[in-house]
């Protein structure tokens, strides 16, 4: 019987997350460029437009299921790196922590849009900028998940096509991507605390909206 | 579903099998691993056309007694590589397939070309045309008898095509270890950091006149030597020796080999390399572990706010019905 070497299974996953991210991304730009459409240039060049309304009627499903299956490989391709590296080996490998890193990250921003657009059926149809926010999602998950495959071919000796980038912009994959202490508390002190105040705020308008709709029914 | 949907839907999934195919996994290489030949690339796929390289094998001896080191020399030249360049190199005991390393004929791999112990080794070439040589330093089976080895190189091509190239098998005679001479088992050091020096340990049989270690850096004339110490607690067939390398101060490689002597009869190692790098400075792990729970409780819950915020807003038929 012959053997399957976890290396082989982690390439599977890795090109698997790879295509379905990738086909999911591209959805997004459709839906994306869709939505251009309407807001900016609504009723110019109907007949291509026809056919492009279809193809964006499709990627708003497949988006979903890419991602999902994206996300799926992401978190198998997690687990099948870990067991193919020895466990001590992640935390002594700057390259490797930058990796799990940036993995992490991909996850989360991608599992935010599948919940987006699972929760809101209606997701590309509202006028309010839940699409924009979840495009960026998506957008920010897939620059994630391609700095995680950039480090994933430094990883294996191979380089990577984003290596011109990485020399461009004096980034070195080697060192640890780690904040300080000092910069990292502050920051997600701001961000936490402007979440909460935009919540207030939120909960306040909502509040006042349904006294005045309270008072004005006679 | 009208019918020109349904040609669209099934035009785009061909698509996206096309470009989850195209993902070539022969020219992308597998990376270094111990793998019979037909699971060094793709299980049950292989590159199917001939390369015209060359392929040049050769070993340091004809013949070794049993658990003495012998070093196995290739150099392929290419003319045509893939876009990163590699090369990929299997050392096997035949080209049947399955069941080839040589390590199935009690073959150690002590060293490959890359400082592990990989049957399958990848390289960068220059490019075109250079040639490029690997190494592995191999320890004897414990069986005498005469055993095959040969080379096989896999690459990719401007065209995208995998291909592949033997080299000519060779034999090696392996013969019993004489009496009296001395046996060194030693794990070769692959490794070592600027400003620490290199501990190396043997296992020694019937050495009664001194075991050293020769080394020096890569470049250089001559070997240095230092003799080992015989460390072993307690009397048994077999001796612990150590010594160490003094540090090295830069950057760069070693090379080092062992000899073991009894009176007038010696074994010796093949000469190992060691990859001098700096100290690794070692990531303050909790300082990570706390920023990834930082940042992803951050997007967390700016997203649930930015949601909350922004998913008041409904479908406009919904808001023309408020108007009404």
């Amino acid at each position: 019987m012959v053997e399957v070497s976890m290396r082989a299974i982690h390439a599977v996953t890795v090109e698997m997350h790879g295509g379905m991210l990738t086909l999911a991304v591209a959805c997004v730009l459709i839906k994306m460029a869709d939505l251009t459409y309407q807001r900016f240039f609504p009723g110019r060049v109907p007949r291509l437009y026809g056919y492009f309304s279809r193809l964006s009627s499709l990627a708003g499903p497949a988006a979903v299921l890419a991602a999902v299956g994206g996300v799926l490989g992401l978190v198998a391709s997690a687990i099948t790196g870990y067991l193919m590296s020895p466990g001590a080996s992640l935390t002594d490998d700057p390259l490797a922590m930058n990796k799990v890193m940036v993995t992490v990250f991909a996850i989360e921003l991608w599992s935010i849009f599948i919940v987006l657009a699972v929760r809101n059926r209606d997701l590309w149809t509202v006028r309010r900028p839940l699409p924009l926010f979840a495009s960026t999602a998506a957008f920010l998950g897939f620059a994630c998940s391609m700095i995680g495959g950039s480090l994933g071919g430094t990883m294996a000796g191979k380089g990577s096509i984003l290596d011109p980038v990485w020399e461009t912009l004096g980034v070195d994959l080697h060192t640890s991507w780690i904040l300080t202490i000092q910069f990292a508390v502050p920051v997600a002190v701001v961000v936490n605390t402007a979440a909460v105040l935009l919540l207030l705020r939120n909960a306040k308008r909502t509040s006042a909206a349904k006294a005045l709709t309270e008072d004005w029914i006679p | 579903m009208n019918r020109r949907s349904s040609v669209l839907c099934v035009g785009l999934a061909v698509a996206a099998t096309l470009l989850l195919l195209n993902v070539s996994a022969y020219t992308g290489g597998w990376g270094d691993n111990s793998v019979e030949y037909n699971c060094g690339t793709s299980c049950h796929i292989g590159p199917t056309n001939h390369g015209t390289g060359a392929v040049e094998v050769s070993a340091d001896k004809p013949s070794v007694i049993t658990g003495q080191g012998l070093v196995v020399s290739v150099n392929v030249t290419e003319d045509q590589l893939g876009g990163d360049s590699l090369l990929g190199a299997f050392l096997l005991r035949s080209a049947t397939g399955s069941g080839d390393s040589p390590t199935e004929d009690g073959w150690e791999i002590l060293q490959d070309p890359n400082g592990g112990a990989n049957n399958y080794v990848e390289l960068a070439s220059p490019g075109p045309g250079s040639t490029v040589a690997f190494r592995w330093t191999l320890k004897a089976p414990a069986t005498p008898g005469d055993y095959t080895l040969l080379v096989r190189v896999h690459h990719g091509s401007t065209a995208r095509n995998p291909l592949w190239e033997d080299s000519a098998s060779f034999v090696v005679t392996v013969t019993p270890i004489p009496p009296g001479v001395p046996g060194i088992d030693h794990a070769p050091v692959s490794a070592g950091y600027v400003g620490r020096e290199i501990p190396v340990e043997a296992w020694i049989v019937n050495a009664t006149t001194g075991v050293f270690l020769h080394w020096r850096k890569a470049g250089e004339a001559d070997f240095r030597s230092v003799e080992m110490t015989n460390t072993s607690e307690a009397d048994g067939e077999r001796w612990r020796y150590m010594a160490a390398i003094p540090s090295p101060d830069a950057e760069g490689s070693l090379e080092y080999y062992l000899v073991a002597t009894r009176d007038s009869l010696y074994t010796d190692t093949p000469t190992f390399t060691v990859a001098i790098t700096p100290v690794p400075v070692k990531p303050d792990v909790s300082a990570w572990i706390v920023q990834i729970v930082l940042v992803v409780e951050s997007v967390a819950i700016a997203s649930f706010a930015a949601v909350r915020h922004v998913g008041r807003g409904r479908p406009v038929e919904k808001e023309g019905k408020a108007d009404g």
